[in-house]
């Protein structure tokens, strides 16, 4: 590679990311998680309350007092591994089990309310698939509190754009099908998040499936994970193992199993990767 | 893969180095020292050093430093070991390694547990690694080991420990490294640049799941959000070396993990921002600080302004490529589609494509992208969006220099696809369009082809005639005469094709086509009414063969003299039998063999010659193993062994077939060679078998297969074997034997994909019965799945259809039923499928269609059997679903019709003993609830009594309530 650079400047100004002693590198192991504030002091979430933007300390610990207040803004990010049950549980709501997925979910949720406005929540995603879960399920109230509690807690101003998806999942098959259809379709563009598009192309691909309108089912599916990919590993994972039926039924085989290779590696510890394994045997 | 060594140098500078001034000391230490002048005035010697830091010349600050460190090494106070580190320093980014590695080492030697100790060893494992030599490794590998166990510069040295196992093809302690520092936050510049190493370190060596789990993980990382452009920047430029070493998994992987360009510029946006508020604050601070006496200063406040300051610069320039990169979305698809091609997942390649044609149809990647989707199509065959698209591009793209090559790929998709007239309409345009083409010439001989495979042939004779006189140096010319040759000989203009022909050999003896030619001259003698020219077709074929004897004619050349001996000349068959058999091994044209052998065997036939068809046979299947032809030739073998009372040797014949077979689950003429050669062992009369020991017949049976199979012994092989037995079994009249090995191979076979074809239908059907539904439907799945295109495959979507009957998923299996109708007409289990609609209609409550269905099937003769009687079984079933909605009268006749409809079955088809004896009880259940008892029981008697029925469960459960 002669020039490693695929925009035009220098990466070798990438290299003046330059260290500073003073810095601490936190400790690296894998912790439990937590809040890190800036300055590297670090709270687990039950020590904490959030309210208008401030933080309080319940529990004297790591050199904070009780009682202590300070602001929101402090908190730096979240530190720690993402729980497993996140992805298990938009697996469960992809693979059309939204009830299961609301029980894995809805534990993380309360745990992680008090970090909902910290960057690099885990609270936000949670939501977000417990939104569709709500919604899939028709919980109205509860996908519209769930919709402003994720409004509140982004920091753009305005409605998440994931209650526009959560509206239009919320309408009943009385609807006539292109009018849902095309609802789903505005959610997925190049202005929403990758992730509502995501959620969008794949639900707008299930009622394709069902009415029988494969082609275009199989694009939406496609859609996911080719023009949206960063929209999330399990929705990717739900998308191709989807496909691959489709493409399956067509004898294309090869096509079939690589999209079941993928979606086994995208959603490795969730039971989409269990469903994936089984159809790979059986394909093979 | 080790990473290049510039990488690693370009590694070495970032993240260690301290500041690139030296830590501000207090002026007081060096207050002993009398400054007499500038060369040894301590305060002005640091001064020096630090300008010379700041201006990189970093030779300069090291011997600066050198000298002061001579000047005040003896004083109480001095700073020797901050001395000591920025010597080292110096020298390191002065790429003067043997002299930094000394300094380090000196450092450390002599400030054990100072404060500069950790980076010392850090700057010592740079040092030593940057001299690229074993024994220097090894010192890198020891100090930067020294370095990461202090928590603080873990994760720089960490970085520096993982690359030098890179360098030394020791990947798997570099992973181990990383590992370390992939469950950890990544926060600071520094671990985002360990991260961007780690994804690099992954994607080279082809952990695949650590990468994409790693990615998903890093794209929420605060450290990368904060330098999303940066980071964006270095994952697509590994994603591109990917590519040109030909890991594509990798490549997409990394592609995948970049968000669009808004968000991108939306989160960097954001994280500029903060930046510059942090910078702000800072700057205000430092400000206040100035204020203070030198020694009271904060030591650190400065150095993180600096670094803030870099970090703002470096990103706000990395946000302003990202801003004037407007294609960047499409250029990102451009490159997914590109792997997704090589990965062969075409269909996900054509949305990438068609994505960026459609929706950026001015991205500079946009006329590439047009082009790869017809190329996509092409893999595909799918004629009808290559043609289409390929007149879009030379719409759009008239200038293209691959024009030409989308021209001739449209074409040859129509070719290939046999569309004649849409491939001559496409030439025809193209010869409009393009009137002072190049290709002119080929655009015309297309043209000419359409027309002659759409049967066209004097409009191609014309063609091809004008052609010749048109085009006199096209590199096609030779093809067009010989045209000319063939349309007229098959319009059966034979002078005009004598003439062509002639035409031809005149400028091609030896041309590619002048076998043919040939053939077809000899073959207007063969015509001849008037004259026999048998000898001089005989002599001018033999001769031409004799010279050519690997042209691709040759098998229809023997076969023609092969004719002319058997139709022309009397008593010459042998002869003729002597050119069929030359021609069935020198033939490339499967028809030509065909023929060749069916008239061999024919006329071995005629003379009795049983040993001489079975002979003949037996070296078709061998020379000609896996083919049609070698399946036919083994039914020939075994029925002519059979009529020299040879059947064990026929056995062994076609166990030989079976010998390279028989563990091949995917080979599905097993399964008939099976059959063939258990119908060798077979005795041919009752009589015969009746006393035949059957016990000896079935060893004699397994001792041939299990040689068949020895060496690749598996439960595929376990399970033909059982087969065969099942299969002998039932030729010998003892069905229930047969149906206890065929169980056998359901219920014992670990694993569906062990089975042919079919072995799933079968087992499948038998699991069903059962009621093993889990492993029915596996067996069913398999079969969906894996064989598509096998004789067998509607056994599957059809029997899964049934399992999710048996499960009561009803809405489930009418979707199957009718998916299978739908896509596969003319499916093999129609029957099957449409009675199974019918209970899923019937079940699902949809009964107006059910019953629609119903006398659809119960009025169509081609479901003569037990179809309908299950349909009308089913048929009863609607009325009473129909009864249990209504009341009063309305009930009583449903209920009535319901009866009806199990009288029919059980008065007219104990044929099938299920069907009837379920018939009857249903009619006895119907009977009561119309209240007529007596006749209820009188049913119910009748069901006890008939003796078709006494083996049926219903039966006995009748002989149960009777009294």
């Amino acid at each position: 590679m002669k020039k490693p650079s695929f925009l035009p400047w220098s990466p070798l100004l990438a290299l003046a990311l330059t260290f500073s002693p003073v810095l601490h590198a936190q400790d690296q192991q894998a912790t439990p998680l937590q809040i890190a504030f800036v300055g590297s002091r670090t709270l687990p979430f039950d020590a904490v309350t959030v309210k208008d933007d401030k933080i309080t300390v319940k529990k004297a610990m790591n050199g904070f007092t009780q009682g202590q207040t300070f602001p929101l803004s402090l908190a730096s990010h979240i530190q720690g591994q993402k729980p497993i049950e996140i992805n298990q549980g938009i697996a469960l709501l992809l693979m059309n089990k939204p009830s299961d997925a609301l029980k894995v979910l809805e534990p993380i949720l309360d745990e992680h309310k008090v970090t909902a406005k910290i960057p690099g929540n885990f609270w936000l995603e949670t939501a977000r698939a417990a939104l569709v879960a709500n919604a899939l399920s028709g919980f109205k109230a509860k996908a519209e509190d769930l919709g402003k509690q994720i409004s509140d807690a982004t920091p753009e101003s305005g409605t998440d754009p994931m209650v526009a998806l959560g509206k239009a999942l919320l309408i009943t098959a009385a609807t006539p099908l292109d009018e849902r259809l095309a609802l789903l379709a505005t959610e997925a563009s190049d202005e929403s998040p990758a992730d509502v598009s995501a959620y969008s192309s794949f639900f707008r691909a299930n009622l394709l499936k069902s009415a029988k309108r494969d082609d275009e089912a199989l694009e939406a599916y496609l859609a996911v994970s080719t023009l949206y990919p960063t929209g999330g590993m399990i929705i990717n994972a739900a998308a191709e193992m989807n496909a691959s039926k489709i493409l399956a039924s067509r004898n294309r085989r090869e096509e079939a199993i690589a999209l079941l290779i993928s979606a086994k590696r995208e959603g490795q510890g969730t039971a989409i990767a269990d469903e994936a394994e089984k159809r790979l045997k059986s394909l093979q | 893969m080790a990473l290049k060594k510039s990488h690693f140098q370009a590694q070495l500078l970032c993240a260690v180095l301290a500041a690139s001034s030296p830590v501000w000391v207090p002026s007081t230490a060096f207050a002993q020292a009398s400054a007499t002048n500038n060369a040894s005035d301590p305060s002005a010697l640091f001064d020096k050093a630090s300008e010379a830091f700041a201006s990189k010349e970093y030779e300069t600050a090291a011997s600066t430093l050198n000298t002061l460190y001579e000047l005040v090494k003896e004083n109480k106070g001095a700073p020797l070991e901050m001395l000591r580190f920025n010597i080292g320093l110096a020298y390191l980014l002065d790429e003067k390694y043997p002299e930094a590695e000394k300094a380090f080492a000196a450092c450390v030697a002599q400030f054990p547990k100072g404060e500069y100790t950790t980076r010392a060893y850090l700057g010592l494992g740079r040092a030593c690694a940057a001299q690229a030599t074993p024994e220097k490794y090894k010192l890198a590998i020891d100090a930067l080991r020294t370095a990461a166990a202090d928590p603080e510069y873990r994760t720089e040295a960490g970085l520096s420990l993982g690359n030098v196992y890179m360098e030394t093809d020791r990947n798997d302690e570099a992973l181990q490294v990383f590992r370390t520092l992939m469950g950890s936050d990544v926060r600071t510049p520094q671990q985002t640049n360990a991260a961007v190493s780690v994804v690099t370190l992954l994607a080279r060596t082809e952990k695949l799941d650590d990468l994409v789990s790693y990615l998903d993980r890093l794209i929420n990382q605060p450290g990368v959000r904060d330098a999303i452009a940066w980071y964006a920047n270095q994952v697509i430029v590994e994603g591109d070396q990917l590519i040109s070493d030909s890991d594509y998994a990798g490549a997409l992987a990394l592609y995948r993990s970049i968000p669009p360009r808004y968000q991108i510029l939306e989160t960097q946006g954001r994280s500029i921002e903060k930046m510059k508020d942090e910078v702000k604050d800072l700057e205000e601070k430092v400000k206040k600080e100035s204020a203070k006496p030198i020694e009271q200063r904060s030591t650190t406040l400065s150095e993180k302004l600096s670094e803030l300051k870099n970090s703002l610069d470096l990103t706000t320039q990395a946000k302003k490529a990202i801003e004037d990169k407007t294609d960047l979305d499409a250029a990102l698809l451009m490159r997914r589609g590109r792997a997704l091609y090589y990965l062969d997942r075409y269909e996900e390649a054509l949305l990438c494509f068609r994505t960026i044609r459609t929706k950026y149809p001015t991205a500079s990647d946009a006329e590439t992208a047009a082009y790869s989707e017809i190329f996509v199509y092409t893999q595909l065959k799918d004629s009808d969006h290559i043609q289409k698209l390929a007149m879009q591009f030379l719409e759009k793209y008239p200038k293209a220099d691959n024009l030409e090559q989308v021209a001739l790929i449209a074409g040859d998709g129509l070719a290939q696809a046999r569309k004649w007239p849409e491939l001559l309409k496409f030439y025809q345009d193209l010869e409009a369009r393009f009137p002072e083409s190049p290709n002119l010439d080929r655009y015309k001989f297309y043209e000419g082809v359409a027309m002659f495979q759409d049967g066209q042939f004097k409009q191609a004779a014309a063609l091809f005639s004008s052609f010749q006189k048109d085009f006199p140096n096209s590199e096609l010319l030779e093809d067009a005469i010989y045209r000319v040759a063939m349309a007229n000989f098959l319009t059966g203009e034979y002078k005009e094709t004598l003439a062509a022909c002639e035409n031809y050999l005149r400028r091609y003896p030896e041309g590619k086509y002048a076998g043919d030619v040939h053939y077809r001259l000899s073959f207007i003698d063969f015509q001849d009414k008037e004259e026999d020219q048998s000898d001089k077709i005989i002599k001018d074929l033999n001769s031409y063969i004799d010279g050519h004897p690997e042209d691709v004619s040759i098998g229809s050349m023997l076969t023609l003299i092969g004719d002319v001996y058997d139709q022309k000349k009397k008593g010459a068959e042998d002869k003729a039998l002597e050119y069929y058999i030359r021609a069935i091994w020198a033939s490339k044209n499967p028809e030509v063999t065909q023929y060749a052998i069916d008239t061999a065997t024919s006329i071995l036939q005629k003379k009795k010659d049983w040993d001489g068809i079975a002979n003949l046979h037996a070296e078709i299947m061998d020379k000609m193993k896996g083919s049609q032809l070698a399946l036919i030739s083994s039914t020939w073998v075994a029925k002519m062994k059979l009529r020299q009372g040879k059947g064990e040797e026929a056995a062994e014949l076609l166990a030989k077939q079976l010998k390279n077979t028989i563990g091949d689950p995917t080979n599905e003429q097993v399964e008939f060679l099976i059959d063939q050669l258990v119908s060798t062992l077979v005795p041919r009369s009752r009589k015969q078998i009746s006393e035949t020991n059957m016990d000896e017949l079935m060893d004699k049976l397994v001792g041939i297969l299990d040689k068949a199979a020895e060496g690749q012994e598996s439960p595929t092989t376990t399970a033909r074997i059982y087969y065969a037995r099942a299969r002998l079994a039932e030729s010998m009249r003892n069905k229930e034997q047969a149906d206890l090995y065929l169980k056998g191979i359901a219920t014992t076979t670990p694993d569906p994909a062990a089975l042919s074809p079919a072995l799933l239908a079968v087992s499948g059907e038998i699991l069903l019965k059962d009621g093993d539904l889990d492993k029915a439907e596996a067996m069913f799945q398999r079969l969906t799945d894996r064989y598509k295109d096998s004789s067998f495959a509607d056994a599957g979507p059809v029997g899964l259809g049934r399992v999710a009957l048996a499960r009561g998923e009803n809405d489930k299996a009418l979707e199957l039923f009718q998916d299978t109708l739908a896509n596969n007409p003319g499916m093999s289990r129609y029957r099957e499928a449409k009675v199974g609609e019918l209970e899923a209609l019937t079940k699902t409550g949809k009964l107006e269609e059910a019953e629609k269905l119903a006398t659809e099937i119960t009025g169509d003769k081609q479901f003569r059997g037990i179809y309908i009687p299950q349909a009308y079984m089913l048929w009863a079933e609607i009325y009473r679903k129909y009864g249990d909605q209504k009341a009063g009268t309305a009930k009583v006749e449903c209920l009535r019709k319901a009866h009806a409809y199990y009288q029919r079955v059980y008065s007219a088809y104990k044929a099938y003993p299920e069907v009837c004896a379920e018939a009857y009880w249903d009619a006895y259940e119907v009977l009561g609830e119309l209240g007529e008892t007596e006749i209820a029981t009188k049913t119910l008697q009748q069901l006890a009594d008939e003796p078709k029925l006494k083996d049926t469960e219903r039966a006995k459960q009748a002989k149960k309530l009777l009294p």
